[in-house]
């Protein structure tokens, strides 16, 4: 029997209520028995997909959300636990400890072929002055409030910076140059230029937690219109 | 890298910017499918860049267009041969001014080297190094001696032509405090203690040898 959407829906509903780990000490990941897991997976186990399920849904929510956005995320998330239960089931999977790997690459198709759709819907809706509309799909009104919030913030530390700190701020994060050529042309080693871009971004840090205030937004949730 | 190892902040900044080699974004990407801590570390990451690149374009418009308005400005001051040379018969002026105004300036940036002088006789080493950039601030001893409330002080060298001199107040705990802002070459001199009276009684005569 395939799963479907219901299936994984309804068996990982009590693990998608698990509330996150709050501790301080963050702590690493577990080493997984994933013979144990595929096996499980392969006999057609509830446990084994609710297992799977508990133990990579959010690392694929947050993949899928980071390249495609906020934007009918939950089918998605959906939709890759299928094709990777399927492609267990089938024998695609010839190396359990390969798991990872195997969901990671999953993943990335996902996301390279809904890019893919996405193009291909856009140049079929462009506007009425053939210009295509551009919006971008990881675009999450909450997070742009913060980035906006951030950027206010460090323009003011930026303002009282030496230039020579601001300049190697500038060069690296927004020339994107690399650090080999900014330590040629300004006559850095590489322990001069990480110490000087570490101070200038602790510097970001230290003030950034003394006024910087979350404030959550309600979401704002745009669907686009289906498609006659 | 080890899926099981928490990311380094530089490591999640690389792959943020999208320049982490393609093996270390893989076993990253591993991680990331399990770490919810490093799933956060790395959403804050990424704020902070996209922040922190608004913040720097920003700054670099401001800075650009306060340029253009020094550009403007010099333009206006430098930008025709008359102005030019209105500018720089000032500039040569000004030179001038400096040249002498200097030697007197550079008078005020240097160090004081303290020298104790007392007139015993005989058998005292009273010679005083000193580098070319001191100057001498010198201690004479007073004890025995008639007290006034004003003494002058005068420096001459070993032909007794006159160095320095000036009037220095007795502060009363028989040690007369002299700073010679004058710089003395090295050689013999005899520091003189005067009184302020027409006639310039000498009260004591110290001998002071610099090398």
């Amino acid at each position: 029997m395939l799963a479907t959407h219901d299936d994984l829906s309804n068996k990982c509903q009590h693990s998608s209520n698990q509330e996150p780990d709050h501790s301080e000490q963050p702590t690493a990941p577990i080493e997984l028995n994933l013979q144990d897991l595929v096996d499980r997976i392969r006999a057609e186990d509830p446990s084994g997909m609710e297992e799977l399920y508990r133990i990579f849904s959010k690392g694929v929510r947050f993949y899928l959300c980071r390249q495609l956005g906020a934007q009918e995320l939950e089918d998605k998330v959906h939709d890759t636990f299928v094709i990777v239960v399927q492609a267990i089931r089938r024998g695609d999977l010839r190396e359990p400890e390969r798991l990872m790997g195997f969901i990671r690459t999953i993943v990335r198709r996902q996301v390279a072929a809904h890019i893919d759709v996405a193009i291909q819907s856009r140049r079929e809706h462009m506007g009425l002055d053939g210009t295509p509309s551009l919006v971008d799909a990881s675009c999450d009104p909450e997070e742009n409030f913060i980035v906006q919030q951030k950027a206010e913030l460090m323009e003011k530390i930026l303002g009282g910076m030496p230039k020579r700190d601001r300049e190697i701020l500038t060069r690296f994060y927004l020339d994107e140059q690399p650090q080999d050529q900014i330590c040629r042309e300004m006559r850095l080693s590489e322990t001069q230029f990480r110490l000087l871009k570490s101070r200038a971004k602790s510097r970001f840090g230290e003030l950034g937690k003394k006024k910087l205030l979350r404030k959550p937004i309600q979401s704002v949730f745009m669907r686009k219109s289906a498609s006659a | 890298m080890n899926y099981l190892d928490h990311l380094h902040e530089d490591t999640l900044e690389a792959y943020v910017m999208g320049k982490l080699p393609e093996n270390d974004i893989n076993s990253l990407e591993d991680h990331l499918l399990l770490c919810e801590h490093c799933q956060a570390r790395t959403r804050e990451v990424e704020l902070d860049w996209k922040a922190r690149r608004i913040a720097l374009q920003r700054v670099r418009e401001r800075e650009g267009s306060r340029l253009s308005v020094f550009h403007a400005v010099w333009e206006g001051m430098f930008g025709s041969p008359a102005k030019k040379t209105g500018w720089a018969m000032a500039c040569a002026t000004a030179a001038v001014a400096m040249f002498l105004l200097v030697p007197s300036a550079q008078e005020n940036s240097f160090s004081y080297r303290n020298v104790d002088l007392s007139s015993m006789r005989g058998g005292k080493d009273l010679s005083a190094p000193v580098q070319p950039d001191e100057r001498l601030r010198l201690h004479l001893d007073l004890a025995e001696l008639d007290q006034l409330s004003v003494y002058r002080v005068v420096i001459v060298n070993a032909s007794g032509d006159l160095v320095w001199e000036a009037e220095q107040t007795n502060p009363g705990d028989n040690k007369l405090v002299v700073a010679v802002p004058k710089r003395l070459v090295s050689g013999t001199y005899w520091v003189r203690l005067l009184d302020r009276s027409a006639s310039r009684r000498l009260l004591r005569e110290y001998p002071l040898q610099l090398q």
